[in-house]
Formats: structure tokens, C-alpha cells, sequence
């Protein structure tokens, strides 16, 4: 049986918004997504979350905590466990359009009428992410 | 190709004093060595579900977690790339151990961080408990 896979998360918040880009790929294509993905051998994850948001959005991303994990267990790509950091970006956005082909700032309500990619619906029921969906 | 695996580990302390497993002698990594009671996440199950599998299994006891306190990047290993997840807990009922450990002990917080503990876990308890 294949192990669970590890992967890592952004929520980056501004004006009570959040940042999320459409998928241009398998699997997920064109499902919503926050920033983020899987973890390489020997990457520590915080260098991951940084990777990942400048390869897919083309800005710098600093960590400024973490926030918890997801058990998302049943996904097009099978078992995975996620990492969520929250922080702030620097630079102007510019997605990748073999990765990204949209981006948008959406509200917690707009969020939960979108289809999002993985089972990042369930960020919403998680206790560790309450505060940061919450708090104005 | 190779990816990290993701684990747990349980953080049990008792009248100050935390709960270390010894490796068995059998395993591959490790051999004989105190860790910190935890394993790997398996297919299917969530991680809170494998921490309590993992404790019943090496130790016959009924771990409660009550607080999830973060995690540790085991990166360059020899045992592999992991990711654990750690809780901190209670446990319940009478210590019973299996193959995979051979002994157990309640050990004063300030001499296991002394001891030279398998994986990462020196640096756990540094990290994660005061």
C-alpha cells in the first residue's frame, strides 16, 4: 500500500481576503487552490511553502507561523498529510500559467462556494485554521 | 522515486518525569535505542488515529491526546526523510510491551534531554517541552 504523502499549505491574508490560484494541471484542473505542494527529499518544509508560492505565484512568501495539518485522506493523488503556514508576500503576483491560471483574493464565504482542489474544504472544519478564517 | 514519510510521536509526562521507549533489537534503525513512543502514519488513517494505534501497539496503553504541538522536519537521516507530528497527552491503563519495543521508562525531563535519544528526538524535546 502506498504511504501517505506530505505536502505544505499557504494562507496568506490581506484586507480579510485570501490568496488562491486555479489549478492548470492534473489532478485539479481548474479546482481552486491555496498556494502550495508537496515536500521534497531532504527539503524542510518552511523552505518548501517558500518554493512553492514563488514557483506558482512568482512572489516571495515569508512564513510567519504555523498553523496546524490536514488529514487529507482521500484525494486524486490517494492519502496525503499537509502542513499549513501562514504569512506574507512580497512582490508583485505573477503566476505561472503552466501551474496557475488565475488568481483571486476571495472572502471566507466566496471560498466555500468554490470547488477546491484536494479536500482543502476541510480547512474550514478544522479547529487549528478557526482563528485565522474568523478574526478580522 | 523516494519521498519523506510522515510519523508521530506522543510527548507523555508525568510528575516531571516523560515516557521513553527502548528499540528493540530487531528493528533496522536504531537498535537499542530511547526514543520518544510514536510511528508512522499509516494508509487510510488520520494521524490521530495512528498515534493512538502506534502507543497501543508498542505499549498496551490507551493514549489521549490533548494538545497537538507541532512538528519536526527529520531531514538527512539515515533512517529516510520523515516528517512526525507531535502530541502531548495522558495515557490510560497497564503498560504491556510487544516486539517492536523492549522496555519503557519514566525518566526526570531534564536527564532525557541528556541522553542521546534516536531520530531527532533530542531535538524534539528541546523544541517541544520546557
Amino acid at each position: 500500500m502506498n504511504r501517505p504523502r506530505v505536502s505544505t499549505g499557504a494562507i496568506i491574508k490581506r484586507d480579510n481576503k485570501f490568496l488562491l490560484g486555479k489549478r492548470n494541471k492534473e489532478p485539479y484542473n481548474g479546482y481552486w487552490t491555496f498556494p502550495g505542494g508537496k515536500i521534497e527529499l531532504d527539503e524542510k518544509s518552511r523552505d518548501t511553502i517558500i518554493r512553492e508560492v514563488k514557483e506558482e505565484f512568482g512572489v516571495d512568501f515569508e512564513p510567519t507561523g504555523f498553523l496546524g495539518y490536514l488529514d487529507e485522506i482521500h484525494t486524486e493523488k490517494g492519502h496525503c498529510v499537509s502542513l499549513w503556514f501562514k504569512g506574507t508576500i512580497k512582490g508583485e503576483l505573477k503566476p505561472d500559467d503552466r501551474e496557475i491560471s488565475e488568481i483571486k483574493w476571495a472572502t471566507v464565504e466566496e471560498i466555500k462556494k468554490m470547488k477546491l482542489a484536494y479536500q482543502q474544504a476541510l480547512l474550514f472544519e478544522n479547529d487549528f485554521f478557526k482563528t485565522i478564517f474568523t478574526e478580522v | 522515486m523516494k519521498r519523506p514519510k510522515i510519523s508521530t510521536g506522543a510527548i507523555v509526562i508525568k510528575d516531571s518525569n516523560i515516557l521513553l521507549t527502548k528499540r528493540s533489537p530487531t528493528v533496522e534503525y536504531f537498535k537499542d535505542s530511547w526514543c520518544l513512543p510514536g510511528g508512522h502514519v499509516e494508509h487510510g488513517e488520520t494521524v490521530e488515529q495512528a498515534i493512538k494505534r502506534e502507543i497501543k501497539e508498542e505499549l498496551g496503553i490507551d493514549f489521549e491526546p490533548t494538545e497537538f504541538v507541532g512538528y519536526e522536519d527529520e531531514v538527512k537521516q539515515v533512517s529516510g526523510h520523515t516528517v512526525s507530528l507531535w502530541f502531548k497527552g495522558n495515557i490510560k491503563g497497564e503498560f504491556k510491551s510487544n516486539h517492536e519495543v523492549s522496555e519503557f521508562k519514566w525518566v526526570p525531563i531534564e536527564e532525557a534531554k541528556k541522553m542521546t535519544l534516536a531520530f531527532t528526538h533530542n531535538n524534539v524535546l528541546e523544541r517541544f517541552v520546557k
